[in-house]
């Protein structure tokens, strides 16, 4: 199916099918979890979610990082443990990664 | 004890989520850059961030632009790119257990990383009021619209946006968030699995479904360790008054 998003149709059908899509993925597991039993097993699993997903995010992009990724990375720690604000520190990781790229190229 | 659902968390959690503007409008302003740079109005590219309301699908829906099968394309960007929110909701539904489905499935539409990470942080602090969720979700809309709109009018006077390291500001992010998850020895396995995990898909499968496959593998790890080694039972945060 060809759809051409520079017409408004277009746009429209492409806007509505991401929509549906991006709230069917939020509501599926929350809907699927009220048939779950909520054991101490799947309490461990629930608890490990946020940390195992953050770590299979940033996995890749460490992978293909260069040093100005890594110094990077390490300024949002040390940002993030100095003042505990997660924008500030994502946002001294930015500085960095960009004082980097400009300092050593890539 | 059931979920709740008040005007002052839901305040609380607005006035959280305006606090967060400045990331939210950085991100947002990536976005509108890279939408204005196919083509994409104002107009459409804010209607796309109020409706679809996921920065990493819609950028990666961008990538796809001009495919020949560009409804197929997009979707398959969106689930692929937000699979980790189906493990966001299984994670939230015994929190918000007892709320009334009529506000349960409007508050999940709003459901971003950032209004994520803090129902889980309140959750281990044993508070249930999910319109702070809802709230926080709310707040950072505002931003994130805001600057799609500065990004797809302006962004030609920008330049290189890799330059400035702003597709660096979501994975800073991510890590920042990672550490206000950290408690100690037994997160470890989870953390370091899901990574390992994602690192090889990511090289052999491709897409974006290394979360989804990383996030099982770490979060699953957890499970079934020995009992007492895992976080539920270290006695830091318990979900048990």
């Amino acid at each position: 199916m060809n759809l051409d998003p520079n017409t408004t149709g277009g746009f429209a059908v492409i806007v509505i099918a991401m929509a549906i899509a991006a709230y069917l993925t939020r509501i599926a597991g929350f809907f699927l979890m009220r048939f779950v039993v909520v054991t101490p097993r799947v309490e461990a699993w629930l608890r490990a979610l946020p940390l195992a997903i953050m770590g299979s995010i940033l996995g890749p992009i460490a992978a293909h990082g260069g040093p100005a990724e890594y110094a990077a990375f390490a300024a949002t720690i040390a940002v993030y443990f100095w003042r505990r604000s997660d924008i500030l520190a994502a946002f001294a990781g930015m500085a960095v990664v960009a004082a980097s790229r400009a300092a050593f190229g890539g | 004890m059931s979920a709740t659902f008040t005007a002052a968390g839901f305040r609380r959690g607005f006035l959280e989520g305006l606090a967060l503007f400045p990331g939210m409008v950085a991100f947002g302003v990536v976005f509108g850059v890279l939408a204005g740079q196919v083509g994409i109005s104002i107009l459409g590219a804010a209607s796309m961030s109020v409706f679809v309301y996921a920065g990493t699908a819609q950028l990666l829906a961008l990538h796809s632009w001009h495919a020949p099968d560009l409804l197929v394309a997009v979707v398959v960007a969106v689930v692929a790119m937000n699979s980790r929110y189906v493990l966001f909701g299984a994670a939230m539904q015994p929190w918000m257990r007892g709320l009334s489905p009529w506000i349960a499935y409007p508050s999940m539409f709003l459901m971003v990383d950032a209004n994520w990470a803090t129902a889980m942080q309140e959750r281990d602090a044993g508070r249930r009021d999910v319109a702070v969720f809802a709230g926080l979700g709310l707040g950072c809309m505002v931003g994130w619209v805001a600057g799609t709109i500065a990004g797809t009018g302006f962004g030609q006077l920008l330049g290189d946006t890799r330059r400035l390291g702003l597709d660096f500001f979501l994975p800073a992010f991510f890590l920042s968030l990672a550490c206000g998850f950290w408690r100690g020895r037994a997160d470890v396995l989870p953390f370091v699995i899901g990574g390992v995990v994602a690192i090889i898909f990511d090289r052999f499968v491709g897409g974006s479904w290394h979360v989804l496959a990383g996030g099982m593998a770490g979060s699953l790890s957890a499970a079934f360790m020995p009992r007492g080694a895992s976080r539920g039972g270290d006695g830091t945060g318990g979900s048990q008054p």
